[in-house]
């Protein structure tokens, strides 16, 4: 969802395409062994897209939906906690046991005083940034940091009469645009600026907070950030309330200006391949309740219907790292992921508005581990020459070899246009492939440059099982070199 | 019968209203004709009802009470927007069980038992009866005798028309423009027919990402100017009328020439009614009524006419207002249901809730504090006070509780409470109303702004009520 189902080159070509068909990638399914998902019943006759979900320390279950509820779901019991919202696109679940939830106009603190199971208390606890009733306008969030602070992002406008716009998004002010922190105490303040349709924001176990935005103008492919005070995300029209800036000199800013300006994502998403329209990013802290990947980030995409996982790699103390896809063939467009605590993981999930890969309007899901170890790559990371690629189990040798990689990279051109192709795509030769001594570890050299993303498939490489991985290709964004 | 009324088609294209298609066979003509005369002969009687009906349109008077009638008798079932329900729209060009007066009005008489439909005939009387038909063919909308011309055209850019082109027409017996119709490459379409928009207020022709898509639009017999470019739009002229529509297929993708087609308000921010095929599918879903029964219901939703950040609360007793959270204001009241959220909730929600019901007072104008002009309205939150909401908020430096009560439609009170602070006196700024009066403390206001003494706890209220 959030962004125009767009995924051609240049806005001129683009206004002969523009239906509601999203581009979707021709694949099989994925899915590692052990794995399955479960599809949960909602509500009867209830429009069920679930865009805000999270559980409790009990295992409750707190989903808020487009229509406007908040739902728990307990022991297989759906009840209705709250209602008339305005198209909630965030929940979390507060330490009271309160629950915040992010409105269009407002975080909103629901409270159940009478221990009823109902909420009857809808108190405004921020609303700092500007709502001008445009559809577009969501409210992500919130994340909490470890000093109590939350924060969210705010989508851009589209077909605002008075917003600013630069291709396809505006801002009409009001912080659109822009991530936002709240202090313990409820007081507002304007974070960072630069975002587009970030459409997912997540807190790492130490705090940091992580964002995704969404492919479209001035986003060649959607990415992962880290959100850091004060700092420019690349889409322009939110310049407007920075500083001197006004419509005019922002709109004389060249490409290269702009890039300098802008940080750098953690990780560049491909689209189509492993995401058009990525939602939270979720850690699973589940210490081997959910599998292998303790630790890692989850993603889900509306568009795609997947999953795909984010491998942190902290590269001469800056974070970089690649996605990869985890499972496909979800029912809807997944826009929320969150762990529960036994180390399930929830999907929620919408199609309204923007198609998704699964047929169904609505839903939720969850996937479950049955304590199998599937075989995939764990993890990579940069080395002087090359990857550190490890698999979940001991490799078969005879499958350690150059014939069973391949590579290549590219980098993608910044701009007002819908999205960006590849440019400068070219095959990368690797050279000396070896198996390092724990038995799972291959150590690949290949010619590497700054600033692309590199692609490595790893088809023919067997686990001591005699099994090959569901997901063969990773991508991992090379900002930096290691020193 | 509809072999008949295809023969009566053609007759009246070979007649001059079309040129599309010549009957030259004379003797045929003249059976057509035979028949024709047969049936207005026999018909005699239906004929003369149709006119009176008809003539009724004009009588502003008899046609609000077929509207009352409507809405006690019919609403439930056709929906009081006339749009359907668990009975068929009644407003549309599809009539399933005949389309002229006298058919209307024999329907309603004789009912259709075995689809739940009673007939009425004997509970009201015959002129109620025709106050009725008349005030459903007032609300009639969009196309009648749509005809549709398909003429094959050598390649995409040829814009010539001729007779020699023209491979199929005919006549499209649910009266909404199907752009499926054609099953050549290159081809010009034409769609031509009366056309039936709100009588009170201007309407548009609207396409949904029109851009790649040319079409002309004729609003009897003059060319009108296309506005907009992603989504175009026409506008079209008050009530009945001719329209042509004239679709160039060009380098259009299949996709794209299904072309979807909407007839919107003025500002395009409601969509009224489809005229294509495809524009039908944009709205199916455009209809979710949110009514309040056994209890109050809180809404917040984009709703037409209301400004951001309105918050609207439904009584079961039908009395509706929006309270806002940026001017701590009552922005506006009305009697009825409380919102269609279907606009909203359909597609991406572009488009605003709207009120199911008749306004006391809308924006501009307020139930608010008089108030200093840098006063800032620090909204906090509601409560949910056995099911009804209280809103707090701070006003220039004052907390204030503000909950509504409403025993009927003919009334609707405003319980103000002052937190913590002593006040004297405070001032409330009213809008005017027509069918309502304000009234505090069992006094009336007919000013703009009311002075008020709030109780030693205080509380103080001002409630609307229906003029007697």
């Amino acid at each position: 969802m959030i962004k125009l189902p767009l995924i051609i080159g240049t806005v001129l070509v683009a206004l002969f395409h523009f239906d509601c068909t999203a581009q979707q990638i021709k694949t099989d399914t994925y899915k590692p062994d052990g794995y399955k998902i479960v599809t949960i019943k909602t509500p009867e006759d209830v429009r069920f897209h679930v865009t805000g979900l999270d559980s409790d320390t009990a295992g409750v279950v707190y989903a808020a939906t487009r229509f406007g509820d908040v739902w728990t779901y307990k022991e297989g019991n759906w009840s209705k906690f709250a209602e008339g919202l305005h198209e909630p696109t965030g929940l979390l679940v507060d330490d009271d046991g309160s629950i915040l939830v992010a409105q269009k106009p407002e975080l909103t603190r629901l409270a159940d005083t009478d221990q009823d199971g109902l909420a009857d208390k809808y108190q405004q606890f921020a609303s700092g940034w500007e709502f001008h009733d445009n559809y577009h306008e969501f409210t992500f969030g919130p994340v909490k940091d470890k000093q109590g602070n939350y924060f969210g992002t705010l989508n851009l406008s589209h077909n605002l009469p008075e917003a600013f716009s630069l291709g396809a998004m505006g801002s009409a002010g009001g912080n659109r645009g822009f991530a936002f922190k709240v202090t313990p105490k409820g007081e507002y303040k304007p974070f960072a600026w630069g975002l587009r349709s970030p459409a997912g924001i997540g807190a790492s176990p130490n705090g940091e907070i992580f964002f995704t935005d969404n492919q479209g103008d001035w986003v060649p492919t959607s990415k992962l950030h880290l959100l850091k005070e004060n700092k420019f995300y690349g889409h322009p029209v939110s310049l407007i309330e920075i500083g001197d800036y006004t419509r005019e000199s922002i709109s004389n800013l060249s490409l290269e200006e702009l890039s300098a300006m802008s940080e750098k994502p953690v990780v560049w998403i491909p689209h189509v391949e492993v995401a058009n329209s990525p939602g939270n990013p979720e850690w699973d802290m589940t210490n081997g309740k959910f599998g292998p990947f303790s630790g890692q980030i989850f993603i889900g995409d509306q568009t795609q219907s997947n999953i795909f996982r984010v491998l942190l790699d902290k590269v001469n103390g800056e974070y970089q790292g690649a996605v990869i896809n985890f499972m496909n063939g979800f029912q809807s467009g997944n826009i929320r992921v969150s762990f529960d605590n036994q180390g399930q993981m929830w999907v929620g999930q919408t199609a309204r508005g923007w198609g998704a890969k699964g047929g169904k309007p609505f839903g939720l899901e969850k996937v479950v581990w049955d304590g199998t170890n599937p075989f995939e790559l764990l993890d990579i990371k940069l080395t002087q020459s090359g990857f550190n690629l490890t698999f979940t189990e001991k490799l078969d040798e005879r499958s350690v070899n150059a014939k069973s990689f391949k590579a290549q990279e590219w980098n993608y051109h910044y701009s007002g246009n819908y999205g960006s192709p590849k440019k400068n795509l070219q095959a990368l030769a690797i050279r000396n492939v070896r198996l390092l001594s724990d038995g799972k570890t291959v150590a690949i050299d290949l010619p590497m440059t700054q600033d692309k993303v590199v692609q490595i498939d790893f088809l023919g490489i067997r686990g001591v099982s005699g099994r090959t991985v569901s997901v063969d290709k990773v991508y991992y964004t090379l900002n930096q070199l290691l020193d | 019968m509809k072999y008949f009324q295809c023969f009566l088609l053609k007759l009246s294209r070979s007649l001059g209203l079309s040129n599309a298609i010549k009957i030259t066979n004379k003797y045929l003509v003249f059976l057509v004709l035979t028949m024709c005369l047969g049936m207005h002969l026999s018909n005699a009687q239906a004929v003369n009802t149709d006119k009176v009906i008809l003539n009724l349109l004009d009588d502003s008077t008899r046609v609000a009470k077929g509207k009352t009638l409507y809405e006690q008798v019919c609403a439930s079932c056709h929906g009081r927007d006339l749009s359907g329900a668990t009975g068929f729209n009644l407003k549309d060009g599809e009539w399933i069980h005949g389309r002229t007066p006298s058919d209307i009005l024999h329907n309603i008489k004789n009912g259709f038992v075995n689809a739940g439909m009673p007939g009425f005939k004997g509970i009201y009387s015959e002129q109620q009866l025709h106050s009725i038909v008349a005030y459903i063919l007032s609300k009639r909308e969009g196309f009648e005798n749509l005809t549709y011309q398909i003429y094959q055209m050598d390649d995409s850019s040829d814009r010539k028309i001729s007779q020699e082109k023209l491979i199929k027409s005919g006549q499209i017996a649910n009266n909404f423009a199907d752009f499926r119709l054609p099953e050549v490459n290159h081809y010009i379409l034409i769609f031509e027919g009366n056309f039936y928009t709100p009588k009170d207020e201007d309407s548009k022709m609207w396409v949904q990402w029109g851009k790649p898509i040319e079409l002309e639009i004729e609003v009897n017999g003059k060319r009108v100017e296309r506005i907009g470019n992603w989504n175009p739009s026409w506008l079209l002229a008050r009530g009945k009328q001719k329209l042509k529509i004239t679709y160039y297929s060009g380098t259009n993708k299949p996709n794209q020439r299904n072309v979807s087609m909407v007839v919107t308000n003025a500002d395009m921010s409601i969509k009224l009614f489809p005229v294509s095929v495809k524009g039908r599918d944009v709205l199916s879903d455009i209809k979710y009524e949110v009514i309040a029964t056994n209890k109050p219901i809180i809404q917040r939703k984009k709703i037409h006419g209301m400004p951001a950040y309105s918050i609207s609360v439904g009584m079961p007793s039908k009395m509706n207002f929006a309270f806002n959270t940026r001017t701590c204001a009552v922005v506006g009241i009305w009697q009825g249901d409380l919102l269609n959220i279907g606009p909203n909730i359909n597609g991406r929600g572009e488009d605003g809730s709207l009120p199911l019901g008749e306004f006391l007072f809308k924006p501009p104008h307020s139930l608010n504090h008089a108030q200093t002009d840098d006063a800032k309205c620090n909204y906090k939150g509601y409560e949910l006070i056995e099911g009804k909401p209280m809103f707090s908020y701070r006003l220039d430096d004052v907390d204030y509780q503000l909950s509504a009560s409403s025993q009927n439609q003919q009334q609707l009170s405003f319980q103000y409470q002052i937190i913590n602070q002593r006040l004297p006196k405070l001032t409330l700024s009213l809008p005017q109303m027509e069918q309502y009066r304000w009234v505090s403390n069992d006094r009336e206001s007919n000013k703009n702004l009311i002075d008020l003494t709030p109780e030693t706890n205080g509380s103080f209220n001002v409630s609307v009520q229906k003029n007697n």
